[in-house]
């Protein structure tokens, strides 16, 4: 019972923390220092940054929202704010009561690539308890090739250890061995169901919109939970609540634009992106010239929105938003066809920061989340239209407690009510409808509680103990057909009334982080978490599409089940100007979904999508190295992982265990940037994975005359190893030089040389000021690698003339992709 | 038929981008398939060959390895037990067939099949005949605009109670050597149970006859039957195993050559390992006559 005995380590560490905090509240005489951190420039709360004493060499980082509380003895102390990027902020402050103090950090001046001494604290990667997590800013995604000059966040994290893609033209990502339904992908709170336009060309996140990404990818903390490898939390920037700006590019695939402003000057701003492929300029490099592609096209669109505003120094109001579509049209005239797809989510958040006190915070959120996903199709009278989808309405409260310096209290609880609808068809020929089951929609309570806390045990030790306990219940109205075991029919129906139990699942997750610091230079950190997942999806084909159906656990359906073991050895060198870590990982996986063999797509349709369903186990186990180096004209990373993950299911593969589809057995990214002089910067990429694991036809026979194949054990085969190299020039024209030689123009055309200089003539307006231009060149796949797609077997020829011959062949989605991009600002 | 369209369509646009690759395959044994049915009024035939590995052809394939001529293939009914003799038939879908001349399909009677390879390994499995369901009405239709051109419809009434199952054949006594299926030409009454209803089929092609293929078919003939054909129909009731075979051999069929099909399992009823299945038929004939 390896759960109950965590429990028990985790009911002792709790108690053991409690007694502290009482006994801590009896101690000496303590004032707090509390407040927010911003980017002094626009306004931005700044996501995790440092704020410590430098006396005593302690203190904690901001939350998401860009508050902190320090609680020490009174004294009189430096305090310190550090962030990458900026200027330390320092302080001298005599601590005598309680202090409030709004911190605004500088943009770093310096170019942030040269070396920058600071008493310590750029060590974060060694001291923070964050095993397993990593945290990026915008600006550093930013130097990275684009591509198709779209800066990417989803293709970022896959440049990480231990995020794998899952190959050209799929959506999603697999981290350490996980499922890409494992990973819980927020936007600002709201759960983003599928993270990916164009079937994985580029993601949902709109580079120009996006403040900071956080990626767990293992040691959970407790505030997480509903999936089992990993969280990516994205964090929108609130808009600059000083001037107004707009920002955008054009491309030759894509143009955006973004607008940000203050509502209030210092106290409330907006900012809202949109963005949006061309029609067919995807389509028109892979068509033949007399293909129906004339008539169809494949373009995304979408716009992201956030307001927010400061009701008083005591409370904050934020509301966000995002609507994204993918469509996807085709037409063939001549064979009177005509289809279209769209699919796309659209999340609501709103957000109220309340401070009860200088060390207690709350955040209430009210969430509204929704994924559809519809096609449509016509042959000469006869119409097919699929639909599905995902909506959630959700409602959190998080409250940040911060008794002493030594200890981060996070509690709070969630609730979500879902309603699926599970891959649903109507279909008519003419007039006549066929009865294809209705639509069917599922509902579901999921909710949780936790508690943790972020704890300095010692001066080296930090630990994150956290327990988190969900609940789910689905619940009617719901039909479940029951098959008989002889005709495969449905012999009865088993009806459960509405807001009746289907089904219920609970249980505790307990997590826990640890880490040692060895010196000031180096740490070993250690992570266990248990986690429970209760809505999943099942891929049928080999690809990911975004046809692939959320379903909720039900009778049949027990919740996933995922423990997770790692330990790192992090150590900085030279300074910290190089970060290296090494760590390892171990998954059990519990309650896998696949689909039976046999199952067709379609099948769901009328009956229970889970009828479909086996069920087994897993393993995955890797470890990961990282070199990085953070700062000088030439920088970037080295990520290696080499890895396994596992399963054995009982119903497939004869009960014998084979590789997952995502298994990688060695992934390797090389990140390298270099800023030449203030105008030029170059950037490369090199990824390197082996091929996905694929079940393939080994031998043919013959059935009715018809040649047929006969497969290979599951996944045992590999898809030839991808590897691609991208390399981009960013190009920022220096603007005064430019400036400079239009005011001698103007003073050429107005013949004023003689009593005019160009320091007399004044630029117009205030707005263009500030205008700067970049122009991105990028190419991706430089020496044309072709990357399988999908593998495929076609018969030529026939058996019974003696000439039959089988071919294998692979389609590949891009091959050497040049593309420019034109950035402006002002 | 649903991701049909999809797949098509997802196809099209990507259809410059692909090219023909080496791969090395595992090795693997060659499997023994067994294609065997016995009809109501009719004795049982099996049709026996091995599978070949993927690469070679069948023209570097002597018949030796390909058809299997030397296994022992019992049929019982529970009271008698016959061995099957090997035999021409030219109307039968591979030339090669083994026939029994004893034991007559009965509908609601279970038949063994039991075949002993000449290496000793033994192959069972076992089917029942259901009853017949027979057609309301068949009738050729014209295809608008066409008025020569059309397809074979027919009226069925599925009789109340989940289980039966159906396989569509035809044949044109002058123009098609044997009985031919289709793809979705398997169909069980899931959706259709106890509901009289109408359906129809296009033209069947014969994979084994490359002269009359679809591609050498005239372009306004394709898929059409003629006003002025003869239609045989034979309207086959099976039990789920057999329909389950042939539902996902069809459904493995349609998907060959497709880039984005996952590999279908055909689930056969033949046990240790044997590719195919044995399959009771209820079957039940129509004529079509040419339209005046």
């Amino acid at each position: 019972m390896k759960q109950f005995f965590s429990l028990r380590i985790l009911f002792f560490f709790l108690f053991f923390i409690a007694f502290q905090l009482y006994t801590n509240a009896q101690d000496k005489q303590k004032f707090t220092i509390s407040g927010y951190v911003k980017d002094a420039s626009n306004g931005e709360y700044s996501i995790g940054a440092n704020v410590y004493i430098k006396e005593l060499i302690k203190g904690g980082n901001t939350n998401q929202y860009g508050f902190f509380s320090i609680t020490v003895e009174k004294g009189t102390y430096t305090l310190i704010s550090s962030y990458v990027g900026y200027e330390n902020f320092v302080k001298q402050i005599t601590l005598d009561k309680d202090i409030h103090i709004n911190i605004e950090l500088n943009p770093s001046a310096i170019n942030v690539k040269e070396v920058v001494v600071t008493s310590d604290k750029v060590d974060k990667n060694v001291s923070s308890t964050n095993v397993g997590s990593i945290k990026l800013d915008m600006e550093e995604i930013k130097k990275l090739p684009a591509f198709m000059g779209e800066v990417d966040v989803l293709k970022t994290i896959q440049l990480l250890p231990g995020v794998k893609s899952s190959g050209d033209g799929n959506s999603g990502f697999y981290v350490r061995g996980g499922g890409p339904d494992q990973n819980l992908i927020l936007l600002d709170e709201a759960v983003v169901y599928n993270a990916s336009h164009l079937l994985g060309f580029f993601s949902v996140f709109n580079g120009d919109a996006v403040k900071s990404i956080n990626l767990v990818k293992g040691g959970m903390p407790a505030q997480y939970g509903g999936r089992l490898a990993s969280v990516l939390d994205i964090s929108m920037k609130e808009g600059n609540n000083k001037t107004y700006h707009a920002s955008g590019g054009i491309g030759i695939i894509s143009s955006r634009l973004t607008i940000e402003g203050p509502i209030k000057k210092d106290t409330g701003s907006f900012i809202v992106s949109a963005r949006r492929t061309y029609l067919d300029v995807l389509a028109r490099p892979f068509a033949k010239p007399d293909s129906p592609l004339k008539n169809s096209g494949v373009y995304f669109y979408d716009m992201n929105a956030k307001v927010n505003y400061r009701l008083s120094d005591k409370d904050r109001i934020f509301a966000s938003g995002y609507f994204g579509r993918d469509i996807m049209k085709f037409a063939d005239k001549d064979a009177g066809f005509k289809m279209g797809v769209a699919w796309g989510n659209s999340t609501g958040v709103i957000r109220w920061n309340h401070l009860f006190n200088n060390k207690l915070f709350m955040n209430v959120s009210g969430i509204i989340s929704d994924y559809k996903f519809t096609f449509t199709a016509e042959q000469t009278g006869f119409e097919l239209k699929l639909f599905s989808g995902i909506n959630d309405l959700n409602g959190k409260v998080d409250f940040g407690y911060f008794p002493t310096i030594r200890h981060e209290v996070k509690f709070g609880a969630n609730y979500i009510f879902h309603t699926f609808t599970p891959m649903s068809a109507t279909a008519k020929q003419g007039e006549t409808e066929f009865d294809l089951g209705g639509v069917k929609k599922l509902r579901a309570h999921d909710m949780a509680a936790y508690v943790s806390d972020d704890f300095d045990v010692t001066d080296n030790f930090k630990i994150h103990v956290g327990l988190r306990y969900s609940y789910f219940m689905q619940i009617g109205p719901f039909d479940r057909y029951v098959k008989d075991p002889i005709t495969g029919q449905t012999s009865s129906t088993i009806h459960t009334n509405a807001n009746k139990k289907v089904a219920d699942y609970g249980g505790f997750e307990p997590r826990f982080n640890a880490r040692y610091s060895l010196n000031t230079k180096s740490s070993i950190k250690a992570s266990y978490t248990y986690n429970l997942q209760y809505i999943h999806l099942a891929s049928l084909s080999a690809v990911t599409l975004p046809i692939d159906t959320w379903v909720p656990s039900s009778e049949t359906v027990k919740p996933q089940k995922g423990s997770q073991y790692s330990v790192g050895y992090f150590r900085n060198i030279k300074d910290n100007t190089y970060e290296t870590s090494v760590e390892i990982y171990y998954k059990d996986l519990q309650n896998q979904i696949e689909y039976a063999d046999g199952s067709m797509p379609g099948g769901g349709i009328g009956d229970n999508a889970d009828n479909q369903f086996v069920f087994g186990k897993g393993q995955a186990y890797g470890v990961e190295l990282f070199l990085k180096k953070r700062v000088g004209k030439f920088n970037g990373w080295i990520g290696y992982t080499l890895s396994y993950t596992k399963r054995t299911f009982p119903d497939l593969n004869r009960g014998q265990e084979f590789y997952a589809k995502y298994d990688r057995r060695h992934d390797a990214s090389v990140v390298l940037s270099y800023d030449l002089n203030k105008k030029w910067t170059f950037a490369a990429i090199f990824v390197y994975g082996t091929g996905n694991a694929i079940t393939i036809p080994t031998s043919y026979y013959v059935i009715d005359g018809n040649i047929t194949y006969d497969y290979s054990d599951r996944n045992a085969f590999r898809m030839p190893a991808y590897h691609r190299l991208d390399v981009s020039a960013t190009y920022t024209p220096d603007r005064t030089k430019h400036i400079e030689r239009r005011k001698k123009r103007v003073i050429k055309k107005f013949g004023l040389g003689e009593n005019v200089k160009p320091e007399d003539v004044k630029i117009p307006t205030k707005l263009f000021k500030n205008y700067e231009t970049t122009w991105n060149f990028s190419i991706f796949n430089v020496y044309n690698r072709h990357n399988p797609y999908i593998i495929y077997f076609a018969n030529e020829g026939s058996a019974t003339e003696g000439n039959l011959k089988i071919k294998a062949k692979q389609v590949y989605l891009f091959p050497i992709l040049p593309s420019v991009t034109w950035n402006f600002k002002f | 038929m649903k991701k049909y369209f999809l797949i098509l369509a997802t196809l099209s646009l990507f259809s410059a981008c692909t090219e023909e690759i080496n791969v090395t395959l595992p090795n693997s044994d060659k499997k023994i398939v067994i294609e065997g049915a016995i009809e109501n009024g009719k004795y049982a035939e099996v049709i026996i060959t091995r599978s070949i590995p993927l690469f070679s052809s069948v023209g570097s394939t002597s018949p030796a390895e390909f058809y299997v001529t030397d296994a022992t293939v019992y049929v019982s009914n529970g009271t008698t037990t016959e061995i099957l003799t090997i035999t021409i038939d030219s109307s039968s879908a591979l030339g090669v067939v083994y026939k029994g001349n004893t034991i007559l399909g009965v509908p609601g009677q279970t038949y063994s099949l039991r075949v002993v390879a000449s290496d000793g390994k033994e192959y069972n499995a076992t089917t029942t005949i259901p009853n017949p369901v027979a057609l309301d009405s068949v009738w050729w239709k014209a295809a608008p605009p066409e008025d020569t051109l059309g397809y074979a419809n027919a009226r069925l009434s599925d009789p109340v109670g989940l289980g039966n199952n159906y396989r569509w054949y035809s044949k044109r006594p002058t123009k098609d050597r044997r009985f031919l299926p289709q793809f979705g030409s398997t169909f069980d009454d899931k959706l259709i149970d106890g509901k009289s209803f109408e359906f129809a089929y296009a033209k069947a092609y014969d994979p084994t006859d490359s002269e009359n293929s679809i591609e050498n078919d005239s372009d306004t003939e394709r898929f059409y039957y003629l006003k002025s054909d003869t239609i045989y129909i034979r309207f086959v009731s099976f039990d789920r195993a057999s329909k389950d075979f042939y539902t996902t051999f069809e459904a493995a069929l349609s998907s060959n050559g497709n880039p984005f099909a996952s590999p279908t399992t055909i689930l056969g009823n033949i046990d240790n390992g044997a590719l195919g299945v044995w399959a009771g038929m209820g079957a039940s004939y129509d004529t079509i006559m040419p339209t005046p």
